[in-house]
């Protein structure tokens, strides 16, 4: 799994995507008076992105080499 | 409806057991029992002072003004922490390595240790916290209000009552802090009392939010989907102007305020005991963010539609409960943002009162020649003292602009307006931490430009309440009536939101500023060795500083100063700790500068780097700073890349020293195989005559009845074999020197007639024996050639007597003639004899003719010895390659100028 084998590119790829997906102009594309489930679809994009950026770096951290080394 | 009593009993139960937590985690810590406080969960909780009341009721204002834009506060924090091995990592290292106490101490000790630099960033840091403590006063004071007996119709007027509360809020507030945050004055700013207290808030303030939230969305409007029926949600989450300039500068600035608010500096780099903690934290606390804003939205849109239009969307955490009749669910949500309003004060109030005490009072006290701080005098006793009228001053001026202000705006744009401020600091620490030659002139321009254009662009237009009318007026006119100084649209910058015209300004000048001096001024060795410490932190050794930074102090004197600011217990196992490691080499009475440099950040941890420079500067002698240490330091870079390519050179020369060393290996085995041949030629040729002369030998020893003409023969046949055998080994003996140039020969000018002539005359006698015609055609000149006399007439006579020896012709003819080439005198030996069948081994040691006559054996090394005696003399000796019978030898020698 990539999260182990490049654990500092993978950490700079979720940074670098977790960044370009909540900025412009990406965001706008959702910024549509959709729904989705009853919900409105910026409010989807927005907390699911979020939390797949935790998970990922969840996952990326734990694989990452301990600082104090 | 609760009475005011009840609530404030409550306030005042949790702030109590507030007091019993910290100073349970105190006493447990001091025991050496901190597990649980010093664990990444804690760190991640304590983290989480980034929401304060702001967050806790301004974010569902927020959503409620703006929909989603108050996801953007909390998403900046999520990108900094997910990204926590770029830039915390290296910032936490930083804040362990060089023991930092506060952001001023962290800029300040980047750039040279400069105090004046302190006093800037902590006055920056104290005039952009003010406010932000006031807004924390007026939510507990607003939040008071709405659950103790104010109806919920008149909610949007704040200004009945409550003042007192604030104060008493303030009071307490102040108390905790001065106990808990005062109490120990660690060699580093550790308070886990406080940590203890803060996570503890942070679950409750977490909690509070989640139970209003599910009551309100499952209970009150019953379910997800029907929240998002309500109109309101298609107002809130779908508008043009979303995700514009606005929301990428609320990102921006949120990301920059997680670094440089000064509260959150001390949780997240100061109190940090292990770096590893940044791992759990870079998940967990974005996490926390995230479930914390989970239900912001939901609370929004039913505040908006199921109270009255006119109710403070602020407080609709407490309203909406209120208004469902759930007393004690409203309760919970006013103990969730007193919380997070007591966090934020308590943590904001330690961290300015460090920066106060360690960068404004004791350097200042220092200079007061009254206080006699330099002989002697107790700074620990100061410290702590001015630490607590600090915090009592933060809260009493947060109060005060509290009252002063209390008619302001909504809670999020004083929040905002903090956020500009703090990110001044911003560029100062990334240069630092990634800039060598930033330096403390441009740090020192760039922020005090961008902190007066802050000033001018958002703090002063956030004053419009002012009762005269002076400060609206000058908003809306501009300075001196310039309508190109209007503070919201400066040089006519018109039509962009206040808050991004703010930011572009204040921080756009200030990055701008800082790198333009940055370049055109230069560093202090200090300075340079400070950024070289910074910036390569994760490759220096421990005591790279001393390495550089040489004076000298007395232990005693040192001693005595670690006394004054730790005490006595502390100063005393401080110096039985260091003397344990440095015993090995140096007696305590002389302190090495690397002790003395130990010394000195461990006072920095307490008091500040710049503060601990200026004492150790006093009881130090002798400072010099070295420049090529320097120098050594910051080129380590440049050799790493040097020592790389003068690997790579070496491995290319031995490379090619490998391969030197093949080819001269396989000469080594052909010299060797040719000396094994030489070897077993040379026993072959000992052998033939040792054989003949032992069975003569024999035979005389053996037989006594030999004729007297047979003992004759005999022993001529023995003395003929010796001189055989005497002569070989002489010619062995001479090729060897030959070989190793260790015969000498002389460059003469030599007369070419007369040389050939005296050869041929010694071979007329063999010639005659022999029956062969010695002819000689030698034209008279005036040239002379070169060489060695005595060697040419060796060559000659060897190639003359070769030639007349092996002459198998029925009438043998030597002819000897000469010319003279461009630079050469040539001399042909042609016979009319069988000639040569084997050209090319004839010059090689041990090769004969094929047809030898009995009556001459040679040793088969006269023409190795020939060819190599010419070549000494510069000449050669060829084999004439032509189709006439015979063989002809060519003999070339230089010619005399």
């Amino acid at each position: 799994m990539i999260f182990k084998t490049k654990p500092k590119a993978t950490a700079a790829l979720i940074l670098c995507l977790g960044t370009l997906l909540i900025f412009p102009p990406i965001i706008l594309i959702f910024n549509k008076p959709l729904t989705l489930l009853g919900i409105p679809i910026s409010a989807i994009y927005l907390f699911s992105i979020w939390l797949v950026v935790i998970i990922c770096s969840a996952f990326s951290s734990r694989h990452l080499p301990d600082p104090n080394e | 409806m609760l009475s005011a009593n009840f609530v404030l009993a409550t306030a005042l139960i949790y702030v109590l057991v507030l007091f019993l937590l910290a100073f349970a985690s105190d006493r447990q810590s001091r025991r050496g029992g901190n597990r649980l406080i010093r664990s990444p969960l804690v760190y991640t909780l304590s983290l989480s002072v980034y929401c304060t009341s702001w967050t806790f009721y301004g974010a569902v204002g927020s959503a409620a003004r703006n929909g989603l834009e108050f996801a953007a506060i909390y998403l900046g924090p999520t990108l900094v922490f997910v990204g926590w091995w770029f830039f915390l990592r290296k910032l936490v290292r930083i804040g362990h390595t060089y023991r930092i106490t506060s952001i001023a101490d962290l800029i300040s000790s980047r750039f040279g240790k400069s105090t004046g630099l302190a006093i800037l960033v902590t006055c920056i840091a104290v005039i952009s916290t003010t406010p932000y403590i006031a807004l924390q006063l007026k939510a507990v004071t607003t939040s008071f209000q709405v659950v103790s007996g104010i109806s919920v119709l008149s909610l949007t007027d704040s200004t009945i009552g409550g003042t007192n509360t604030a104060l008493w809020v303030a009071i307490s507030m102040a108390l905790f802090t001065i106990l808990f945050g005062t109490r120990n004055l660690d060699a580093n700013e550790h308070h886990p009392g406080v940590v203890a207290a803060i996570a503890f808030e942070a679950l409750v303030k977490l909690f509070a939010i989640l139970a209003v939230g599910f009551f309100v969305v499952f209970s009150m409007a019953g379910g997800i989907n029907q929240v998002f029926e309500y109109p309101a949600a298609t107002v809130l989450l779908y508008s043009e102007q979303s995700f514009s300039w606005r929301w990428v500068n609320l990102l921006l600035l949120s990301a920059i305020a997680i670094i440089c608010l000064p509260r959150q500096f001390q949780t997240t780099v100061v109190e940090n005991s292990n770096e590893n903690h940044l791992k759990t934290a870079s998940w967990a606390f974005p996490l926390y963010l995230f479930l914390m804003s989970l239900f912001v939205i939901p609370i929004a849109i039913a505040g908006l539609s199921l109270l009255p239009e006119d109710a403070n969307p602020d407080m609709f955490l407490l309203t909406l409960p209120i208004s469902a009749g759930q007393n004690s669910l409203a309760l919970l949500a006013f103990i969730g943002g007193f919380s997070s309003a007591t966090s934020m004060v308590i943590v904001a109030s330690i961290a300015l009162s460090i920066m106060i005490s360690n960068h404004i009072i004791v350097p200042l006290a220092l200079k007061i020649p009254l206080l006699r701080l330099n002989s002697r005098g107790d700074i620990k006793y100061l410290l702590r003292t001015s630490r607590r009228i600090s915090i009592g001053v933060i809260l009493f001026l947060g109060y005060v602009y509290y009252r002063t202000s209390a008619q302001s705006d909504a809670l999020a744009s004083i929040g905002l307006i903090a956020f500009v401020g703090v990110s001044q600091f911003c560029p100062a620490i990334i240069a630092g931490m990634f800039w060598r030659n930033a330096t403390a002139k441009g740090v020192t321009v760039g922020m005090s430009a961008g902190f007066l254009l802050w000033a001018y662009t958002l703090f002063l237009p956030s004053l419009t309440g002012s009762p005269d009318g002076i400060i609206a007026h000058f908003v809306e006119q501009g300075l001196w009536s310039i309508e190109a100084l209007k503070p919201q649209a400066l040089f006519g910058l018109t039509n962009i939101d206040p808050l991004v015209h703010a930011v572009f300004w204040s921080l756009g000048t200030n990055i701008f500023c800082l790198i333009v001096v940055s370049v055109w001024s230069n560093q202090s060795p200090l300075e340079q060795l400070q950024s070289a410490l910074f910036v390569d932190v994760f490759r220096n050794q421990p005591g790279t500083e001393s390495r550089v930074l040489q004076r000298r102090a007395t232990s005693r004197d040192l001693y005595w100063l670690t006394q004054r600011i730790l005490g006595s217990a502390q100063a005393r196992d401080l110096f039985q700790q260091l003397s344990d490691n440095y015993t090995d080499h140096h007696s305590l009475d002389t302190p090495d500068p690397r002790f003395i440099a130990h010394i000195e950040r461990h006072l920095a941890g307490s008091i500040g780097a710049s503060t601990a420079r200026t004492l150790v500067s006093q009881i130090a002698t002798g400072e010099t700073i070295s420049l090529e240490e320097i120098i050594n330091l910051v080129d380590e870079t440049q050799q790493v890349v040097e020592y790389s390519h003068r690997l790579e050179k070496q491995s290319e020369t031995l490379k090619s020293t490998a391969r030197k060393l093949t080819q001269a290996n396989e000469q080594l085995q052909q010299i060797d195989s040719q000396k094994d041949e030489f070897l077993s030629q040379v026993s072959h040729e000992l052998r033939t005559p040792m054989t003949s002369i032992r069975s003569m030998a024999e035979i005389l020893l053996d037989s006594n009845n030999i004729a007297d003409k047979q003992r004759a023969h005999f022993s001529r046949i023995i003395y003929e074999e010796s001189i055989r055998l005497t002569r070989l080994l002489d010619e062995i003996l001479e090729i060897s020197r030959l070989e190793h140039g260790e015969m000498d020969i002389k460059h003469e000018h030599l007369n070419p007639e007369k040389c050939i002539s005296r050869a041929i005359e010694t071979c007329l006698g063999i010639a005659h024996r022999g029956g062969v015609s010695l002819n000689c055609d030698v034209p008279t000149t005036t040239s002379t050639m070169i060489g060695d006399p005595d060697r040419f007439h060796q060559v000659m006579i060897n190639l003359l007597t070769n030639a007349i020896n092996y002459n198998t012709a029925q009438n043998p003819r030597v002819e000897v003639s000469c010319r003279i080439s461009k630079s050469y005198y040539e001399v042909y030996i042609q016979d009319n004899g069988p000639g040569i069948e084997d050209r090319e081994s004839v010059f090689e040691k041990f090769s004969r003719g094929p047809n030898e006559s009995s009556l001459y054996r040679g040793s088969g090394l006269g023409l190795s010895i020939s060819r190599q005696l010419m070549h000494k003399m510069r000449g050669s000796l060829e084999l004439v390659d032509d189709s006439n019978c015979g063989a002809c030898f060519r003999l070339k020698m230089p010619l005399g100028v």
